[in-house]
């Protein structure tokens, strides 16, 4: 797992701010959870050859309830990674930084935090704050720094009022913080479960006096399988930056016998796609020899996006082979280029709170199978033609 | 003489029908006995349930609330699954995980999954309605569980849709307690095994605080739940029973 280092003296900060909590301000004790996990990745890079990366990391979780009247989260990643490349370093970022205040029916939290969104299963455009990979489905999401007012004045609905700064969460070029915020409305009963959203987002583009609006809406119902409805709608009145269009995702999933085997599939369209089915990724980066550089020295010329094309099929399985093992199989197919990513995965748990895991990607497109067109998938744009991962995760 | 002959045939043959009566009494009053008996206004203790299976131990602790039989709050304690939570309510349940900070709905075809590991389905938590409503029963016989006398009672599901067409139960014959329990599908498969360790009178109710359940499907597997600290029939608040609360 990658992270940044910030600043040091947040996490002295942080580890002062714990310590006095837990003697002073907080009636009950603080809660001390995470999850330690040692990693090693290995892999066949297109660029600097075989590679490998050993990582030690820890994502620690601190809870501090004030009786019922509020409570403090915090929780920070801290890592130690050597790779083929680079000596051994160490790395501490706050991933969680938040305080929450609990009224009568209504209640309050301000801070760094993640502000969550949409029933999607894997693809969850309309979780547009804290986007998920659906390639990692179990990893953490980024926090955001902002605030969200929670109202539960009639019964099974939540009325949400939220605003955040999305500079880290929407791949924008610009150094500053953009602004977003909205309604949010949620509703369940015992047939379905819906939720709209709308936000506002100041320009993009600093010359642009114009907002971008964005309309969510995200439906879950079971008629014997489970069907998840997942969009997002973006209106950029004046160019100000963010493309225009429908992000939509649509899942089905089932399980079988008696639940060892877990299918989902998944049709995602983005209608804010830069590229055309017949154009090359050449047109992305406005060069046809963007594939020397690595991924991460590109610039795309309208903007960094998550996905670039209009067409993605994600298909899932899990089989529990028994309670301690299961392998679960990922893949996400461009299915207009062609490209995809299997990934396979075996997991073990030899004893309570220790698991054992083993996951292999491998980036496919036509130019590795009969020499044609580089995919957005494919080994050269996403940087590696394979890559294996063995961990073992401690939960505490 | 002849007179006094007759009378005695028929007190006889009152007393054995007396004998017969206790012998096999209404299967349906049993029935509605458990469900008075299993039957609270709110409860809420601690627990923990121990997970044998394939030689290894696991152990869960956590913090229920329930609301009749409609409604139930739990939340995990023990350190690998702190924050998990779960709410059944209108008879639909939800996770929230601490890892993804975001509530689920549970589908229902995954509601035959094992719940944490244990020999319990999410099936067996949530359903709500009463056993005498059901299923129809009759007594098939007595048996001795453990040097207590039981009424053993066949249940047939009236609905179709039952996860276990046929049940079999065996009733100790003092006080109506739930001692043992057969869970079967259609073919007549054994699929569950329920067994009671140990209750405690709580609140005028013979409570089970120590039970055992085996899926036999799972083979040499068995979750033994204990319960502590249960108090019955105290008000709680609405509010443990919300999404609100789930996503705390």
């Amino acid at each position: 797992m990658k992270f940044f280092m910030r600043n040091r003296t947040i996490y002295i900060l942080l580890t002062i701010m714990l310590a006095s909590t837990s003697s002073t301000l907080i009636a009950d004790q603080p809660v001390i959870s995470g999850i330690s996990e040692s990693s090693v990745k290995a892999g066949d890079t297109c660029y600097t050859g075989y590679t490998w990366m050993a990582e030690q990391f820890a994502n620690i979780r601190m809870q501090a309830d004030l009786n019922d009247k509020g409570a403090i989260h915090a929780a920070v990643n801290a890592g130690v990674s050597s790779d083929k490349e680079k000596k051994t370093t160490t790395n501490i970022e706050i991933e969680r930084l938040y305080m929450s205040i609990y009224g009568e029916k209504s209640d309050i939290s301000t801070g760094f935090m993640r502000i969550p969104f949409g029933y999607g299963q894997a693809f969850k455009p309309s979780d547009f704050i804290n986007p998920q990979n659906p390639l990692y489905p179990e990893a953490r999401l980024k926090g955001v720094l902002g605030a969200s007012a929670q109202f539960y004045h009639i019964q099974d609905f939540k009325i949400q009022l939220f605003a955040a700064d999305r500079s880290d969460s929407a791949h924008y070029m610009e150094e500053r913080s953009i602004l977003a915020g909205g309604p949010s409305l949620d509703y369940h009963n015992s047939l379905f479960s819906i939720q709209t959203l709308y936000a506002i987002q100041q320009p993009i583009d600093r010359s642009s006096n114009s907002p971008v609006h964005f309309a969510g809406l995200s439906l879950k119902f079971d008629a014997t399988a489970g069907f998840a409805i997942d969009t997002l709608y973006a209106h950029d009145g004046e160019d100000s930056g963010e493309p225009d269009g429908l992000k939509a995702a649509f899942g089905v999933d089932y399980s079988l016998l008696k639940g060892k085997l877990y299918l989902l599939m998944q049709y995602f369209y983005n209608g804010t796609s830069s590229l055309k089915s017949s154009d090359k990724l050449d047109k992305l980066y406005g060069s046809d020899d963007w594939y020397k550089l690595p991924p991460y020295d590109r610039i795309p010329v309208n903007g960094f996006h998550e996905y670039y094309r209009r067409h993605y099929l994600l298909l899932n399985g899990v089989y529990n082979l028994s309670d301690y093992t299961s392998i679960s199989a990922i893949i996400v197919a461009n299915i207009e280029d062609y490209s995809l990513i299997p990934s396979i995965r075996i997991e073990h748990q030899p004893f309570q709170g220790l698991t054992l895991g083993l996951t292999f990607r491998k980036p496919i497109d036509p130019y590795i199978i009969n020499d044609g067109s580089k995919g957005e998938l494919g080994p050269h744009h996403t940087g590696y033609k394979n890559q294996l991962l063995i961990d073992a995760s401690m939960r505490f | 003489m002849k007179k006094t002959k007759a009378s005695l045939i028929l007190s006889l043959a009152l007393f054995m029908s007396s004998i017969i009566a206790q012998d096999s009494p209404d299967a349906k009053a049993i029935l509605d006995h458990i469900d008075k008996n299993e039957r609270f206004n709110t409860i809420e203790y601690t627990g923990e349930f121990t997970v044998e299976y394939k030689g290894k131990t696991f152990v869960k602790k956590f913090k229920a609330y329930g609301r009749g039989n409609e409604d139930s709050f739990i939340e995990f304690t023990n350190s690998e699954d702190r924050g998990t939570k779960y709410l059944k309510k209108d008879g639909r349940l939800y996770v929230y995980s601490p890892d993804t900070e975001q509530v689920m709905l549970i589908s229902g075809h995954m509601l035959k999954e094992s719940m944490m590991g244990s020999d319990m389905s999410y099936e067996d938590t949530i359903e709500n309605e009463k056993l005498s409503k059901r299923y129809t029963a009759v007594v098939s016989g007595s048996e001795t569980i453990e040097g207590q006398e039981c009424y053993v009672l066949d249940l047939k599901a009236i609905k179709k849709t039952e996860s276990y067409p046929k049940q079999k139960l065996w009733v100790a014959k003092d006080n109506k307690m739930l001692i043992k329990y057969e869970l079967f599908a259609l073919s007549g498969a054994k699929l569950k095994e329920y067994k009671l360790i140990r209750s405690e009178k709580i609140a005028g109710k013979n409570f089970p605080v120590e039970s055992q359940l085996k899926d036999l499907l799972r083979k040499g597997s068995r979750t033994v739940f204990k319960l502590d600290n249960v108090v019955i029939d105290k008000p709680i608040s609405a509010s443990i029973f919300s999404m609100r609360n789930l996503e705390r």
